[in-house]
């Protein structure tokens, strides 16, 4: 018991088999990553402009997946022992995600205006607030963003390597505690990431509920991330005999949560700045209402909430796998829409635009933040078997089941 | 540990002995059976001695009660002229107090319904009386926007009803979705909470001895008799009004915002309002739960069903929502600097330097600094420091309304429009006198109606819990 969840001989034969999703995962996103890189040699604009939404997608999923795993040391219940190791899989990612955030650094002269110096002059609100929004200080966040989100997640893992070993309750007491603050450390962490990333995309315009809108959406992509995969794994020996539909359902329940905390915050802040209508804020919905961009917007408003607001009311679907796996689908691929809605109107105006690059960004960062999840979660046991009253869970769960 | 034991008292370690304060300290104190928990809630409606304590408070709230109807006199026959608002506040207290109390009320709609669906079952021994808080509050409220029409006898004019005058409302007005809004929260949180008493008058009917107390208990009570389908029908009336009040503590605070983000006066209007209000809200209320409930517990000797875990929940929601409140102050100053715009840099620096500017220092003491002390367990397990802590909140929400209101209001965009506002002696003693509404009709809560739901509390108990195994 001195490492952490290594199988024994039956728990390894009974394995949920991801592995062999790893070497698919790898060569989608080496395909991916050669064509973009081809992309980058022919177009760097371009290449710039679709990096970014693709990239934020996957990031939101890995800062996500931290924050709603120190949420459920905080609540407990069963929902949060079945998703306890993806989650810690997918927040262990984030080193590479820092490397993976080199390529917006180079290519922020071709994304974020307030590089332009020219436009820097002569716009009012720009001008005002170069001590922030410059360069080397965007650098110098995200370096330490980055290390705070790394540095929680090695924390969690250490607590629970400790855990395994010591079986102290005291260690516990310790973990929540940190997740506590650690939650608080992480909204106001991703607040300043929104606003760095994506909100300093338009000149000028702010919105203070735009970070918790953010944060909201991280915890919905880990949500749906989390319950796609267990969605995949129903079937599988290692978790057939243990996952009930009542675990389904609780995370179909904190799903719902989320799909209707988004609605909320991104109702509120369109019914606001529309209703207000000034001349600092209403051109950021006029463009993302014209043409195209508006009927994603609709399109957001039917799949991004309605859909899976309605289906996630019913039990028949949250309970089978088979079927809250496609709802998760859906809000994923809805999450990626939302983004791109968010972000490339700001370069792009009123026209729409999505290029192969889009697409080959997206797979490319994509395939290999799969490849480092799987690597992650494989070798170990997908419950975290060691922890407290997991075993008795289990066992209770089976002799009600049988 | 036995291979009997149930689920929840299984913690498997490999320290033998689990210190104490691994113990989950239990919802109800130990030794009660169903008959004793009948008895003790019963008993404080029906046969004790009214308590000398009870008859100064009701005195003194009552006393209140009567600076109220006066100043509502003074406000009919003299006109809204007596409060201190004037140009360019044209809103003052009797905006930022409809806000500190239907705020307030919030608590008891999450305690009753979210905590219901949520399955925590701590909620149960304070649900009766925040909910009974709830409606006072409310009522409270509901006497600032009546009065402030200047004219309360047309009030139903602000209903869209058919008539001869062509008057119809003004849907796009927020103020109006506030009617519709409040309206509804009243209406369902009275449902809610006489569903939930319908059990509790059957048996104080059957426990009165005085022919009056039968009779009108007994009318109460709709016949209830206990029977299968009855407890059947009921289960499923108080599920489907919880299921009703859940949106509706969102909705209001939310809707209680508007008033205010749709509006282009900066301080005012900020995209964030909804979300800040609504955790404001809950902040508030909590902290009246524990006002009240910390000094009710030990006069009626209610320890053993208001445990320490009760309170410590309430202290660590408290935390939690006032961190959302503080987080909601950071943004503020954040985005007023990172915008750029000069009228929002100017609204952070009045605030902060104005001449409300010790109204803000408080504000940020009460309400940012004074919860800090719930992450310390040792504060959030002494009734002392959680009464402490909820005093400074209940006085922080009330600035926090005073800091957006007046102090946006009286210097926006023109300096030649700028102006100052203080509220006027009756601006306070509708206050006050509101304070006493509201306390008046607590104490008469406590005296009259059984102030935790009997039948529930029974549930809690160990013999309540049937496995199903043995069912």
């Amino acid at each position: 018991m001195s490492q952490i969840g290594v199988p024994t001989p039956e728990q390894r034969v009974a394995s949920t088999g991801i592995g062999r999703w790893q070497t698919p995962a790898l060569v989608i996103g080496v395909i991916g990553a050669v064509l973009s890189i081809i992309g980058l040699v022919v177009d760097p604009l371009q290449f710039s402009r679709s990096y970014l939404p693709s990239y934020l997608f996957w990031f939101e999923i890995a800062a996500g997946a931290l924050t709603v795993q120190m949420l459920q040391y905080i609540t407990g219940g069963e929902w949060g022992l079945m998703i306890r190791r993806p989650l810690g899989a997918a927040g262990r990612t984030l080193p590479w995600m820092a490397l993976l955030f080199i390529p917006v650094i180079l290519g922020m002269k071709h994304t974020y205006p307030w590089t332009n110096a020219e436009l820097v002059r002569t716009n009012e609100a720009l001008s005002k607030t170069t001590h922030y929004l410059n360069p080397t200080f965007f650098i110098v966040r995200a370096a330490i963003y980055f290390a705070i989100m790394i540095g929680l997640s090695l924390l969690l893992r250490r607590y629970a390597r400790q855990f395994s070993e010591t079986r102290s309750p005291y260690v516990d007491v310790h973990r929540r505690g940190l997740s506590a603050a650690g939650i608080l450390v992480m909204v106001l962490l991703l607040t300043f990431v929104s606003i760095d990333w994506q909100m300093s995309l338009e000149a000028g315009w702010t919105s203070t509920i735009f970070g918790i809108s953010f944060v909201v959406s991280c915890g919905l992509s880990a949500f749906a991330f989390v319950v796609f995969l267990l969605s995949r794994l129903a079937m599988t020996r290692a978790m057939a005999e243990i996952l009930r539909p009542s675990h389904l359902r609780d995370l179909g329940n904190l799903t719902l949560a989320f799909i209707m905390l988004w609605a909320y915050t991104s109702f509120s802040q369109f019914l606001l700045v529309w209703y207000a209508n000034l001349k600092e804020e209403i051109p950021y919905y006029l463009k993302r209402e014209h043409g195209v961009w508006g009927w994603i917007a609709a399109i957001l408003i039917v799949f991004h909430f309605f859909l899976p607001f309605f289906m996630l009311l019913m039990r028949s679907i949250k309970d089978r796998a088979s079927t809250i796996g496609v709802l998760a689908m859906i809000i994923l691929v809805m999450r990626y829409v939302d983004i791109y809605w968010l972000t490339a109107p700001s370069y792009y105006g009123q026209t729409f635009r999505y290029s192969w690059m889009d697409l080959t960004t997206l797979f490319g960062i994509g395939g290999l933040w799969v490849w480092l999840f799987i690597v992650q979660l494989k070798g170990q046991t997908i419950l975290p078997i060691h922890e407290t009253w997991v075993e008795e869970a289990l066992r209770e769960g089976a002799v009600r089941h049988a | 540990m036995s291979e009997q034991a149930p689920l929840h008292e299984v913690r498997p370690t490999t320290q033998r002995d689990i210190p104490e304060r691994f113990i989950p300290v239990p919802i109800v104190e130990k030794g009660h059976t169903f008959a004793s928990v009948t008895d003790q809630i019963s008993s404080i409606v029906l046969k004790k001695k009214t308590p000398i304590g009870w008859w100064i408070g009701f005195g003194i709230t009552f006393a209140l009660v009567q600076v109220l109807m006066v100043t509502l006199a003074r406000v009919v026959f003299g006109g809204i002229g007596n409060f201190g608002i004037n140009h360019p506040v044209g809103w003052g207290f009797d905006i930022i107090n409809f806000v500190w109390w239907i705020g307030i009320g919030h608590a008891g709609t999450l305690i009753s319904a979210i905590l219901l669906l949520l399955r925590q079952d701590w909620r149960t021994s304070i649900n009766r009386f925040a909910e009974a808080m709830t409606l006072f509050a409310v009522a409270s409220a509901g006497l600032y926007p009546l009065f402030h029409t200047g004219r309360p006898w047309y009030a139903f004019w602000l209903f869209p009803y058919p008539n001869t005058m062509g008057l119809w409302p003004q849907f796009r007005s927020p103020l109006m979705w506030d009617v519709f809004a409040v309206s509804t929260y009243a209406t369902v949180s009275f449902l809610f909470w006489y569903v939930g008493l319908i059990p509790d008058l059957a048996t104080l009917r059957d426990r009165a001895r005085s022919r009056i107390g039968q009779t009108i208990y007994g009318m109460g009570a709709l016949g209830w008799r206990g029977s299968a389908k009855h407890w059947s029908r009921y289960e499923h009336a108080y599920l489907l009004l919880a299921g009703l009040s859940t949106p509706l503590v969102l909705s209001v605070h939310t809707i209680v915002s508007f008033d205010f983000a749709v509006s282009v006066i900066p301080g005012w209007h900020s995209t964030f309002f909804p979300p800040y209000f609504v955790a404001g809200a809950v902040f508030a209320g909590f902290a009246m739960v524990l006002t009240l409930s910390i000094p009710i517990r030990k006069i009626f000797k209610l320890q053993d069903f208001i445990t320490m875990k009760h309170l410590e929940n309430m202290g660590k929601v408290m935390l939690a929502t006032g961190l959302i409140v503080f987080y909601a102050y950071i943004m503020e100053a954040f985005f007023a600097w990172y915008s750029g715009n000069v009228y929002e840099r100017y609204m952070i620096l009045n605030r902060q330097h104005g001449p409300y500017k010790h109204m803000y220092m408080m504000l940020i003491i009460c309400n940012g600094l004074a919860p800090q002390m719930m992450w310390v367990k040792r504060f959030r397990t002494s009734a002392t420091m959680l009464f402490i802590t909820a005093m400074f909140v209940n006085v922080g929400m009330w600035l926090e309304r005073f800091v957006i209101i007046p102090t946006s209001l009286s210097r926006d965009y023109l300096p030649s429009s700028w102006g100052t506002y203080h509220g006027s002696p009756w601006d306070w003693s509708m206050f006050v006198g509101s304070i006493g509404l509201f306390l008046c009709l607590l104490f008469l809560f406590l005296r009259l109606l059984p102030m935790i739901s009997i039948f529930e509390m029974r549930t809690m108990l160990p013999e309540a819990d049937v496995h199903e195994a043995e069912a």
